[in-house]
């Protein structure tokens, strides 16, 4: 490919104390495109969103967001590029209702006099309709967040990521802990939103539930890149034998 | 129709303690002679407004998920800011400034040691209120500090009596709309709520959650102080012993008005409905004659039962 990516990592590493969870990773995302990012527990695939999101900075490696070398200070400022991430471990915050979590840290406002307020309704009405569009039946966004089953939260978080993000969303493991059925659901927003040409990276320690709708698929085992490759040179199965460490590559 | 009044005050985390402010008006009005005069529905308000003040900061703090148990000695430290200055012939609209000032400043020595070190801030507001306690006593217990015989138009508007009202009660009405407003439309607020509510979530999502904290700390420590300077005002002396035991009056009014303990959630309305009861169980027992020794007790057992009632009510909902 010719095009600039948008985001890319050069030689990554991470230190937790002594652990180094990323021993120089490569990693680099186009625009309109969808990457698996496979690999076992303790591979460094959350290691590595974070340090896209701006959670921490690397230890050592450069990051590049369309061709300029940047630093992601902060989580905001990686949301200003417009990378919206739904995390593993942490999920909508339970004291906010729908649209309260919907917008955090996006809230819109509307200036009166010389101070800006919330614009409630706007907000209500973007998030019911940001989820519909997604295909997710909320009844009143002003619902608790506690009444949502664990399927309807990560599909709100889902919609969230989707609606405000203008060049990547960053899933990491959208669908571990859901029911079939709702991993079923998770995986038809993946495919509407690959549609609409945002580039995805969908991190999982299951590359079945990857393999249909990724273009390229990259595999971490213990803080290594160990193999990426386009989908159509390689099954599934082959995939699942390097995870786990049958095969060794290229 | 009336049922669906009814469904929508219970639906609020204030409902509790609305509930029980009628209950015990009620019971006041009734029993307690003179109760329900203006000059009685004056003074309790009068009564309130000091730690009224007070509340409003440590609401927005305790929805963001932090305490500070410095509020009492940063009060005493208002107070006493504000007398040395215009003892000294300061403009005394200067040392009112200075005098908040010293509650702001220690706000952010509270807000960014607890957010810089992680230490939690109940240990190191609970630090603070001794480390400034001894600071008072060592500098202010070898003379009277007193006004006496100092006229000012300032102190007269900050704190003076307007018909049977203190003028506090005003500034104390208006600073819990603000609060309300802030807490619930805006995104200071919603930011806020959500750091109370997880704060690692909340930095995930692009909040700078220490910023915030350290920014309720110093709303908090200026609004004690300034709490001092409207006590001043109204009493025009100073004890070293002001505010003490304050902190823990203002985390009872704030959790007995529906604010949660753990954070994510607050309410001003139920704050100044909580500051309101405790005033108003103190104001009624004056005029029922109860012993004075007595008053704490009462107030302990209420506030047990008070809040065992708000927690099974909220439950249901
Ligand atoms: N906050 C942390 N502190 C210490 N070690 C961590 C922390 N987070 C992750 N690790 C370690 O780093 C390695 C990579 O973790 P992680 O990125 O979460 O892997 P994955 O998401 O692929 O399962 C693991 O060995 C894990 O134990
Ligand atoms: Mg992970």
């Amino acid at each position: 490919m010719s095009q600039v990516p948008i985001i890319e990592l050069k030689n990554i590493r991470k230190f937790y104390g002594k652990i180094e969870a990323l021993k120089g990773v490569d990693f680099l995302i186009y625009p309109g495109e969808i990457v698996g990012l496979v690999g076992d527990n303790g591979a460094g695939k959350s290691t590595l969103v974070k340090i896209m999101m701006g959670v921490f900075p690397p230890d050592a490696g450069e990051i590049f967001v369309e061709g300029k070398k940047v630093n992601l200070r902060s989580p905001s400022e990686s949301r200003k590029f417009g990378f919206e991430p739904v995390y593993q471990e942490t999920d909508l915050i339970s004291q906010l209702n729908i649209w309260r979590n919907f917008f955090l840290g996006k809230e819109i406002t509307k200036k009166f006099f010389i101070a800006k307020f919330l614009d409630k309704k706007k907000m209500r009405d973007i998030t019911s309709k940001a989820l519909d569009n997604i295909g997710i039946k909320i009844k009143n966004p002003d619902s608790d967040i506690m009444a949502l089953s664990g399927g309807e939260r990560r599909s709100v978080s889902i919609g969230r990521a989707w609606h405000f993000g203008g060049k990547i969303l960053i899933l990491d493991e959208p669908v571990t802990g859901l029911s079939v059925k709702e991993t079923e659901k998770v995986l038809e927003y993946l495919k509407k939103i690959k549609k609409t040409g945002c580039s995805v990276v969908i991190i999982t320690h299951n590359i079945y539930h990857v393999y249909d709708v990724a273009d390229r698929i990259a595999i971490l085992d213990r803080g290594t890149k160990v193999a990426e490759m386009r989908k159509e040179d390689c099954t599934p199965e082959e995939i699942m034998d390097i995870i786990r460490g049958k095969k060794k590559i290229v | 129709m009336r049922m669906s009044v009814l469904t929508w005050l219970k639906s609020k985390p204030e409902f509790g303690t609305f509930a029980s402010f009628l209950c015990i008006f009620i019971f006041f009005g009734v029993f307690a002679p003179r109760f329900l005069t203006i000059e009685s529905i004056g003074s309790m308000l009068n009564m309130a407004v000091e730690l009224g003040i007070v509340v409003v900061g440590v609401t927005l703090l305790m929805t963001g998920g932090e305490f500070d148990l410095s509020v009492g000695s940063v009060f005493a430290l208002g107070n006493f800011v504000f007398i040395y200055l215009i003892l000294q012939n300061f403009p005394i609209f200067l040392g009112f400034i200075l005098a908040i000032a010293s509650g702001v400043i220690i706000g952010i020595i509270n807000g960014w040691i607890t957010t810089r070190f992680a230490v939690p801030s109940f240990i190191v507001t609970l630090g603070m209120l001794w480390a400034i306690r001894g600071f008072l006593l060592f500098l202010a217990t070898k003379q009277w500090w007193t006004l006496y015989g100092i006229q000012s138009t300032f102190l007269d508007v900050l704190n003076g009596k307007t018909f049977i009202f203190y003028n506090a009660v005003f500034w104390f009405l208006v600073l819990v709309v603000i609060g309300h407003i802030v807490l619930e439309n805006t995104r200071f607020g919603n930011q806020i709520r959500a750091c109370g509510g997880d704060k690692l979530n909340a930095r995930f999502m692009g909040i700078n959650v220490n910023k915030l904290k350290i920014f309720t700390f110093m709303l908090t420590g200026g609004l004690a102080a300034f709490a001092g300077t409207t006590n001043l005002s109204r009493f025009r002396y100073f004890h070293w012993y002001l505010g003490v035991g304050m902190e823990l009056e203002a985390v009872a009014a704030v959790v007995l008005g529906g604010t949660l303990l753990t954070g994510g959630y607050g309410t001003l309305i139920g704050s100044l409905i909580g500051v309101l009861l405790l005033s108003m169980l103190r104001n009624g027992m004056i005029l029922l004659g109860i012993p004075g020794y007595w008053y704490q007790a009462i107030i302990g057992a209420f506030f047990i039962i008070a809040m065992a009632l708000n927690i099974k009510l909220r439950a249901k909902r």
